[in-house]
């Protein structure tokens, strides 16, 4: 017993803690165009698959390094290139081991924005029925061009803008959505700016590694408890040396 | 009314606490937001506050201190009012001071000229007698009483869907979150911000205390005889490797212990830390 009358101290060992998750769904072109190669910041020219699949590496690494996150992020990715698809379920990052991506097909967008957000409703139902505590999830979409399965106003178009809106208008996730190399910003920012209230951002050319750092620093913020509920998208400086402005 | 025989026999209430910085803010910097503050009234009631300042917030350290201190203040005066701490009477004065804590809030921005957001903080308050125990919050953390060897929520857990989500006393809808609880018979009372949400929460469903950490808090403050000690104590607790490992957030844990039976209190220090008002420890074991 820890209120022993002769020495009398307060002891923590054994008290285990339960610790909140925050669930973050990568969305991933892995489309024909991906084989293409771009310069990277290092000076060499790689497939931006290759470079995508490094980013992960990192990615992973890096946010195991940060000791809050690596216990509360729990990680899934979606490709979408031949069809959307769930490349990896909801696991921890500590048990996931990025599988090595490759590219082909065409880009089906939608669907994979679909797929996302009916994984994250899974997830907090599985967090709700085990007693367990989260934040709330982050989706983010990198894509280097536009999407296949849709166009501007037609029904599967409405219906993905239906969901981004719904999504963030009650708080059910947060939603970015990043475009590289040959993406067509404008038609990824008709698709989410006013359903997400937040533009598509544009990466830097051959920023691809520096892209998943960032993504990295993201998710300690967000899943640090500290610091409360407001998400910020990292330092201003950090922001600049990424994001092209448009 | 309890017999006076002196300090040899007497067993007066224990208001004890601490509130220690989290390693995500000593990293960055950033004082600790979390606050408390404890008194106690002559005929062995006590009364306790603990707020948490938002991490958001650019002055939330003052807003935690302020409002602790202020609710204090407001419920002692109630109880001083009152003969007995009474379930509908006691839901009416909570709220009632923690509508003057969110002006007092307010009127500190407008002395800074900032906005009153700046000071934004959670309060949880209690206030505990031979009579009964009532308790009141406006945002995370939580309050835990002991009885008869058993431990509750005094107050429900804040619902909230996310777990870094929270109601600050500034907010709009401040009212909605206000949770109220009473009971008319505990033995001790302790009261805690989410910094410690990791620990203090069942394991099954995260809505009832956790059985091992309030076991060794209540089981520690009911069989300590040094109370010039047990401030430190808590402190190396809420300091504990393991705590500020799994943990980055600051943490406060502040107690209230009745005594076995009435006894005029002396007040030894009105303190911001600590408030130890006793004479003399008969032993509850």
């Amino acid at each position: 017993m820890n209120g022993n009358r002769e020495t009398n101290r307060l002891e923590a060992e054994g008290i285990e803690p339960m610790l909140e998750r925050t669930p973050t769904v990568l969305l991933l072109d892995t489309s024909g165009s991906m084989a293409e190669a771009t310069q990277a910041t290092d000076g060499t020219s790689k497939p931006k698959i290759a470079q995508l699949n490094e980013g992960l590496e990192t990615f992973h690494r890096e946010v195991s390094e940060k000791e809050h996150a690596k216990k509360r992020v729990d990680v899934a990715v979606v490709t979408f290139g031949d069809e959307p698809f769930v490349t990896q379920e909801f696991t921890s990052i500590e048990d996931w081991t990025p599988s090595t991506l490759s590219e082909g097909g065409r880009t089906p967008m939608g669907g994979a924005i679909e797929l996302a957000i009916e994984l994250v409703d899974d997830r907090k139902e599985f967090y709700r029925e085990n007693g367990i505590q989260y934040n709330r999830p982050l989706l983010w979409l990198l894509t280097d061009g536009e999407p296949t399965d849709m166009q501007p106003d037609d029904s599967a178009w409405n219906t993905v803008q239906g969901l981004l809106e719904d999504g963030t208008r009650n708080n059910r996730f947060e939603f970015f959505a990043m475009g590289v190399g040959g993406a067509q910003m404008d038609t990824l920012n008709e698709l989410v700016a006013e359903p997400t209230g937040r533009p598509a951002f544009r990466i830097k050319e051959g920023m691809f590694l520096e892209y998943f750092q960032f993504l990295s620093n993201s998710l300690e913020t967000a899943s640090d408890p500290a610091s409360g509920d407001s998400f910020t998208m990292g330092k201003e400086q950090q922001l600049e040396q990424l994001f092209q402005v448009e | 009314m309890a017999d006076r025989r002196g300090d040899q026999d007497g067993e007066v209430s224990r208001v004890v606490g601490c509130s220690v910085p989290g390693p995500s803010h000593e990293e960055d910097d950033v004082r600790c937001q979390d606050a408390w503050y404890g008194d106690t009234c002559q005929d062995s009631r006590f009364v306790i506050a603990v707020g948490d300042g938002l991490g958001s917030a650019t002055l939330s350290h003052e807003g935690s201190q302020l409002a602790t201190e202020e609710a204090v203040s407001e419920l002692k005066q109630c109880l001083e009012r009152e003969e007995s701490i009474d379930q509908q009477a006691m839901n009416r004065s909570m709220k009632r001071a923690f509508g003057v804590c969110k002006q007092t809030l307010t009127d500190r921005a407008a002395e800074l000229e900032q906005p009153p957001e700046a000071l934004n903080t959670t309060l949880l308050a209690a206030v505990a007698g031979p009579t009964g125990a009532a308790a009141a919050a406006v945002g995370d953390g939580g309050v835990v009483y002991h009885h008869e060897g058993t431990h509750n929520l005094l107050i429900p857990r804040e619902r909230t869907e996310y777990a870094n989500q929270t109601t600050p006393i500034l907010s709009d809808h401040w009212e909605d979150s206000f949770r109220f609880g009473y009971r008319d018979d505990i033995e001790a009372v302790a009261l805690f911000t989410d910094g410690l949400d990791p620990f203090v929460w069942d394991t099954d469903s995260g809505t009832s205390p956790r059985e091992t950490f309030f076991d060794r808090v209540f089981s520690y403050i009911r069989s300590t005889r040094d109370w010039d000690a047990a401030t430190e104590e808590l402190c190396q607790f809420l300091n504990d490797e393991l705590f500020r490992e799994y943990s980055g957030d600051d943490k406060t844990i502040a107690l209230g212990v009745l005594p076995r039976e009435t006894a005029p209190t002396r007040v030894h220090d009105g303190g911001r830390r600590t408030v130890e008002l006793f004479d003399r420890i008969r032993s509850w074991l």
